[in-house]
C-alpha cells in the first residue's frame, strides 16, 4: 500500500477507550500489512479533529465528520465479531 | 412412536430457550414423560453447560458466562456498559490494586482501563483475556488469580486463593452484580462465583458497584453482601430515582453516566 491512512478514534468521555481501540486496530491491521497511523480523540473533539484524516472509528454517538466516512463498533472492546469490523475498516480503506 | 432420548434432548433444550424459565411439572407435562427422567435429562443439559437447574425445581436457560463478553451479553445495554465502564477508569488512582469481579461490565472496566496511560496501577483479574490486553500495557502491572480455568476464559471458584492469604486489605474493587434490590441487598445469578467475589470484597477498602439500571429492583439467588459495602455506585442515567435516593440516603455515593 502506497501511503499511510489515517484512522482518527474517538470514544466518550475517558481517552482511555480509544487507546484500547486504536492499540486494537493498529494490531490487527499490521497483521494484514497495513499501514496505518491513529489519533484518538473525545466524540466531542471530532469536528475540530476530523481534518486529514481517512476514517473515523468510534464507540459512541459522532456528528460533524463532514466527508469522512465514520464505522461505530464496540467490537474492539468487547471482543466480539473483530473480525467483522476489521473487514469494513479495510474496504473503507481502500476506497 | 416413542421418540428417542437425543431427540427429546435437543427438543427440551429448546422449549427451555423459549420460555427462558420453566418448571419440571410443565416439562414433565409437555413431554409426557416422569419428573424423573426430566431430571436426568436436565442433569445432561446442565453437563454441556447448557441449562441451569435452580433451587425451586425451574429451569433458566443459561444466557451469560461470567467473567467475558459472550454474544448475548454484548448485546444487552451494551451502550449503558461501556459508559459506565468508562467512567470507572477515572476512579482509578495512582498506584492503586485494582480488582476486576466477575461480568460484562467489569470486564469492559478493566479493558479500558488497559488504556490509561496516565498512572501505574495493578490490575488483579481471574479473566484470561483481560490479563492479556492489560499485560501490554508498561504503566499496569497484571496479577491473574491462580487456580483452574473455568469455561474456557477464566479461573474458576477456587480463583485466587494464594493470592487472598496474603495480600493486604486495601484494594480498589470494580464489582458487578446481576441484582441489587432493597431487602435483598447485592445478589448474583451464579454460585460458582460467590466465593470469589466475597474474597474480593474481604481485601477491598473501596468498592465500586458498576451496574446499568436494569438491576434495580432485582433479586438473584446468591447473596454477595448488603449495598452498605459499596462505596461508589457507578450506573446510567435510566436508573430509577427511588433507587438513588435510596442508595444516596445509605450515604453512598451515586455516579449517573
Amino acid at each position: 500500500m502506497a501511503d499511510k491512512k489515517r484512522i482518527l478514534v474517538a470514544c466518550g468521555t475517558a481517552i482511555a477507550t480509544s487507546t484500547v481501540v486504536a492499540r486494537k486496530i493498529e494490531e490487527e491491521l499490521g497483521k494484514r500489512n497495513i499501514p496505518v497511523e491513529t489519533t484518538q480523540c473525545k466524540a466531542a473533539e471530532v469536528p475540530s479533529k476530523v481534518a486529514g484524516h481517512d476514517l473515523v472509528v468510534t464507540t459512541t454517538f459522532v456528528s460533524g465528520t463532514g466527508d469522512v466516512p465514520v464505522i461505530h463498533s464496540v467490537s474492539f472492546l468487547t471482543g466480539v465479531g473483530i473480525e467483522k469490523d476489521i473487514e469494513k475498516i479495510v474496504e473503507y480503506l481502500s476506497q | 412412536m416413542v421418540e428417542n432420548r437425543k431427540q427429546r434432548l435437543s427438543r427440551l433444550l429448546n422449549k427451555v430457550k423459549v420460555e427462558q424459565q420453566v418448571s419440571i411439572e410443565e416439562l414433565s407435562d409437555y413431554f409426557g414423560v416422569s419428573t424423573a427422567t426430566i431430571r436426568r435429562d436436565i442433569k445432561e443439559l446442565e453437563k454441556q453447560q447448557v441449562v441451569v437447574q435452580t433451587v425451586g425445581g425451574g429451569v433458566i436457560y443459561q444466557m451469560e458466562l461470567t467473567g467475558a463478553v459472550g454474544p448475548h451479553s454484548a448485546g444487552q445495554a451494551i451502550a449503558e456498559k461501556i459508559r459506565i465502564a468508562e467512567y470507572c477508569t477515572e476512579l482509578v488512582r495512582d498506584h492503586d490494586d485494582v480488582l476486576i469481579g466477575p461480568g460484562t461490565t467489569t470486564f469492559l472496566a478493566g479493558k479500558i482501563m488497559s488504556g490509561i496511560t496516565d498512572r501505574q496501577f495493578r490490575i488483579i483479574t481471574n479473566s484470561l483475556e483481560l490479563a492479556v490486553e492489560t499485560s501490554v500495557a508498561e504503566n499496569i502491572r497484571t496479577v491473574i488469580l491462580g487456580g483452574e480455568v473455568w469455561h474456557k476464559h477464566s479461573v474458576g471458584p477456587e480463583a485466587g486463593y494464594e493470592y487472598f492469604r496474603h495480600c493486604h486489605h486495601q484494594h480498589t474493587l470494580v464489582l458487578s452484580a446481576d441484582g441489587v434490590d432493597r431487602d435483598q441487598g447485592i445478589t448474583v445469578f451464579e454460585s460458582q462465583v460467590v466465593p470469589t467475589i466475597q474474597q474480593m470484597i474481604e481485601v477491598s477498602n473501596r468498592i465500586i458497584l458498576a451496574v446499568d439500571a436494569r438491576k434495580f429492583g432485582r433479586a438473584r439467588f446468591n447473596r454477595i453482601s448488603e449495598i452498605d459495602a459499596v462505596s461508589v455506585v457507578v450506573t446510567d442515567d435510566s436508573a430509577p430515582q427511588d433507587y438513588v435516593d435510596f442508595i444516596r440516603n445509605h450515604g453512598i455515593q451515586v455516579v449517573l453516566v
